[in-house]
């Protein structure tokens, strides 16, 4: 795929989802903010592997938790210094969260969301061309998307990590195929993480920014 | 003089038994049915099995919470599965879907869906879905075909912790420990050497999580038509994209 080919694709992962449009209540609520999970389901036991690896994934159950590192169920299961390191990234991030959103809440309205997911995604795509591996998880400086368009692996940014719920009862909006969900000045799209289905926040849908 | 040398041939022939008998005892039995059962494993051209999975999740609080999940799994190698998934509590039913060609999850409670290009093996795509999707899939190891290769490392030094009775079956109940999980397995002594029973340590995890599996019905001769593996949609669901966690650059 050419260049050009890449941000067209790219271009067209980002509207989709910033773009699409179904239907499903969500919990929770928070001034344009999504709310974090109240407890985890997740984890290095839901991997169910013979060995350790990431926290990997798992679900939201209530105000529970499963996300752990035994929700893997692998033999090479989470729970490592790795994890522990995601842990800090998390709660750093959390403290971060109320200040993003204001900030958040502003930019929404000046319509530069869009060039920054688009920056987002050239670099994930210049990332993968130069063959770049390994690394850390949850940088959620650039989190990527695939199977958003035919199946293809594309990409697109997410700034902020996954709400498991969210904190508002949201108002629903769909546009396209893809279902929004307002909570406030902030909207969010529906994403598999971690083998659950999450929200990310999004860029408004067309006509409304 | 005839009867010295009678002696001496029954001792020899208890000999030539005894000596097999000691080297499946203990540590090399647990290594030797370890083994066994991952050469099964590994040579099965279909299989499906239900698999009932717990697992610990230490919540924030410290407190911790067991889940549980109910996995139905259908192989067809060398490019075909499926694995429906029921939480044990009902609140979601979905699964993931391996048609050589497209990876397929879904939920059917929260009415949607990602599909993700992964032409290629079972293995391969299993692979893709637990290392670049970031999704989960428990028992990934066991249900690949280079899982003699991945316990060869511990085969050696697998101990066997005894015989112990699994819902009416003898079991050899076996131990190994990994760089950074203990496993448990417990194996049918007689017959097929299909694992009935799993249990997984996180040990460097706070608080030391498990993952347990009871497996149960096996079928080495499952009906395997190719709908079985063929996504279709559910009506009204909406399609998704699988958000990845992004790799940082090497320096």
């Amino acid at each position: 795929m050419t260049g050009a080919a890449h941000r067209v694709a790219v271009l067209a992962a980002a509207l989709l989802i910033v773009a699409a449009a179904a239907d499903v209540a969500a919990r929770g609520g928070g001034r344009g903010g999504g709310g974090r999970a109240g407890g985890m389901r997740g984890g290095a036991a839901a991997g169910g592997s013979f060995g350790q690896g990431r926290p990997a994934g798992g679900t939201q159950h209530g105000d529970f938790s499963g996300r752990g590192p035994a929700a893997s169920g692998g033999f090479n299961g989470g729970g490592s210094r790795q994890e522990a390191r995601q842990e800090e990234r998390t709660e750093r991030h959390e403290q971060r969260q109320d200040q993003r959103d204001e900030a958040r809440a502003d930019r929404q309205n000046s319509g530069n969301r869009h060039e920054d997911w688009q920056d987002y995604a050239d670099d994930h795509y210049d990332d993968h061309d130069d063959g770049y591996r390994g690394g850390s998880y949850y940088p959620y400086g650039g989190a990527v998307v695939a199977g958003a368009a035919v199946g293809a692996a594309v990409a697109t940014a997410v700034e902020t990590p996954p709400y498991w719920t969210l904190s508002c009862t949201p108002t629903t909006l769909v546009v396209g195929d893809t279902t929004y969900y307002q909570c406030g000045s902030a909207w969010y799209a529906r994403v598999y993480n971690g083998g659950d289905v999450a929200y990310v926040m999004v860029n408004p849908p067309t006509g409304l920014r | 003089m005839r009867r010295t040398r009678d002696l001496l041939l029954v001792l020899a022939v208890l000999g030539v038994a005894i000596v097999p008998s000691a080297a499946f005892s203990g540590e090399n039995r647990a290594g030797a049915r370890l083994e066994a059962m991952a050469n099964f494993l590994a040579k099965a051209q279909r299989l499906s099995v239900t698999i009932e999975c717990t697992y610990d999740v230490l919540q924030d609080s410290g407190e911790k919470i067991e889940f549980g999940e109910r996995r139905v799994v259908t192989l067809r190698r060398p490019d075909r599965a499926r694995i429906d998934v029921t939480r044990r509590d009902g609140s979601r039913r979905g699964g993931v879907l391996f048609d050589g060609t497209q990876l397929a999850v879904f939920d059917l409670d929260q009415k949607v869906y990602a599909t993700v290009s992964a032409p290629g093996t079972v293995d391969g795509a299993f692979d893709h879905f637990v290392n670049e999707l970031n999704m989960r899939l428990p028992l990934r190891e066991l249900l690949k075909t280079d899982l003699p290769q991945k316990l060869k490392d511990v085969v050696g030094s697998a101990r066997l912790v005894g015989e112990e009775q699994l819902g009416g079956t003898a079991t050899d109940h076996v131990a190994f420990r990994g760089d950074t999980t203990d496993a448990q397995l417990r194996i049918p002594r007689d017959g097929d050497p299909l694992p009935k029973r799993i249990v997984i340590t996180y040990r460097l995890a706070g608080g030391q999580p498990q993952f347990e599996a009871d497996l149960s019905a096996w079928n080495l001769h499952p009906d395997v038509p190719d709908s079985l593996f063929t996504f279709t949609p559910a009506a009204g669901a909406e399609r998704i994209p699988v958000l990845v966690p992004r790799r940082e650059k090497k320096p």
